[in-house]
């Protein structure tokens, strides 16, 4: 072997920090790699009840050799065959010789060891919060939120937007006769069918109000149609909710219908509250005019406002124009969509 | 006197779909909540009878796959049989299995597999849901769902794979 020209002591440094720090353990094979014919350094490091003698063999040895192929040179590195240390087992033919090589890389896998469970703690917390997200505000706003493509400052954005209300029809008066539980389940039966539908044309759920919620289409940037993206949320909603009540109706269950009002028009999109209390808000006249359409609305019926109408008149099949009084407003067209 | 088999059996699937829980409830009965990261590989020995065959089933419970830490071949050779495991409330946990499966298979060939879709004990936040799972069925992957957590069909799943390694 041909050695660097280093002075021994400097020799005797890298030995110690390179080769003696490792522990080596070192096995010779039979030509078969079956049994051990020779071994020798530090086994006590590695295995207090390994059965080493020469002519013993060798998966009796290291049971980790189980099913190995010797046919060609291996590393399995970072084995832990104690609890807490860690080897690298080489196998490796050296002018036909097949060689066994262990050594113990605790220190450098534990120092690794601490940077994979932060790293991956934190993966996992972001997929955690990622999901939280999705709950709320479907897959698509909440992975532009995620990235942080999803901003808005307190200044606020201005922006053509549709909002919707939507308010399950009876519900003061089931709350009123059943048992709060049994209310929570039917009101988490119903919110699946009606909160999906937003979710998938990209709206995002603003608020959960116990019976109902409030929904805007049109926060994502390039968001376009969204008179129409809230029109098929709402006609979608509807025929799940009957589809649902359908069946609970052939097993006499209490019946909820749902009214929705949508308006579309320029609202300032931003965020208000203070310090550690900040929430999304919109703030728009057609923002009213949507909620006092869907308290107007009959269960089962969709309510839009002019400018919603004129977006997507030209993809509904019948209407009815009416003109209606609502609170605060006056007299307004309304138009109500056959679905 | 019974028949008796060595067999290397890996553990493979994404990072904290919970392969050392499960290692746990099998060999010793318990689950910690507390997430430790897996590093290289630690080998567990445990002995199934199947008929009169005692398997003697090495379990690798090998560290989890990464993007930027793949699971190197060398675990995976001389494998007799292994799981696939996934997080039923991460979705990516099902594509990392499927890269592990093709790599298992371009390794060893066609051994015997069972999946084992964890996390049983949180359905609630599952984001597989019952045709994600059927799909997988109609794939030929032998499902498990499994909860480290409670031990649901832990013990069931281990002696289906120690049943094909001897069939």
């Amino acid at each position: 072997m041909k050695m660097p020209v280093v002075p021994e002591a400097l020799l005797n440094y890298l030995v110690e920090m390179q080769i003696n720090r490792l522990s080596p353990a070192w096995a010779r094979l039979d030509e078969a790699c079956q049994c051990i014919a020779a071994y020798g350094g530090e086994w006590h490091s590695y295995s207090a009840d390994a059965v080493l003698h020469v002519g013993a063999v060798l998966e009796d040895s290291f049971a980790c050799l189980c099913g190995q192929n010797f046919e060609m040179d291996f590393v399995l590195p970072r084995m832990e065959l104690r609890q807490g240390s860690f080897t690298d087992i080489h196998f490796v033919r050296i002018a036909n010789t097949p060689w066994l090589l262990f050594l113990d890389v605790t220190e450098q896998t534990v120092q690794q060891l601490v940077q994979q469970q932060n790293a991956n703690e934190l993966s996992l917390l972001r997929d955690q919060q990622r999901r939280v997200l999705d709950r709320y505000v479907g897959g698509t706003v909440s992975e532009r939120s995620m990235g942080g493509k999803l901003t808005f400052d307190a200044k606020g954005e201005r922006r053509d937007i549709s909002t919707m209300f939507i308010d399950l029809r009876s519900f003061t008066i089931f709350n009123q006769q059943y048992d709060p539980q049994y209310v929570m389940d039917v009101l988490n039966q119903y919110m699946d069918k009606m909160l999906p539908p937003i979710l998938d044309e990209c709206g995002l759920v603003d608020k959960i109000t116990g019976d109902g919620a409030m929904a805007v289409f049109g926060v994502l940037n390039e968001q376009a149609g969204t008179a129409e993206s809230a029109l098929r949320a709402a006609l979608r909603i509807q025929s799940e909710i009957a589809s649902m009540n359908e069946l609970r109706n052939k097993q006499g269950d209490y019946l909820m219908e749902v009214g929705i009002g949508i308006g579309s028009g320029e609202a300032v999109l931003g965020i208000i509250g203070a310090h550690d209390r900040r929430s999304f808000t919109v703030i728009g006249p057609h923002v009213n005019l949507a909620a006092r359409l869907e308290g107007k609305a009959r269960g089962n019926e969709i309510l839009v406002d002019k400018a919603t109408f004129q977006s997507v008149k030209h993809v509904i099949r019948s209407h009815e124009c009416m003109q209606v009084v609502l609170k605060g407003i006056g007299m307004t067209t309304v138009y109500k969509l056959h679905h | 006197m019974s028949r008796v088999l060595q067999k290397k059996v890996c553990l493979l699937g994404a990072f904290a779909v919970g392969k050392t829980s499960l290692v746990s409830r099998y060999m010793n009965g318990i689950f910690s909540d507390k997430y430790l990261s897996t590093m290289g590989v630690k080998i567990d020995r445990k002995e199934v009878e199947v008929d009169d065959i005692t398997v003697n089933m090495m379990l690798w419970d090998v560290h989890g796959e990464e993007s930027v830490k793949k699971v190197p071949v060398t675990y995976m050779r001389g494998s007799a049989a292994y799981f696939l495991v996934i997080d039923g409330t991460r979705r990516a946990s099902v594509e990392v299995a499927r890269e592990l499966h093709a790599r298992m298979r371009a390794e060893t060939g066609d051994i015997p597999f069972v999946v084992l879709l964890n996390k049983a004990d949180l359905k609630d936040e599952w984001q597989l849901n019952d045709a994600d799972v059927t799909a997988l069925r109609e794939e030929g992957w032998d499902c498990y769902l499994t909860s480290a957590l409670s031990g649901e069909n832990v013990e069931a799943a281990f002696e289906r794979l120690a049943g094909q390694m001897v069939r």
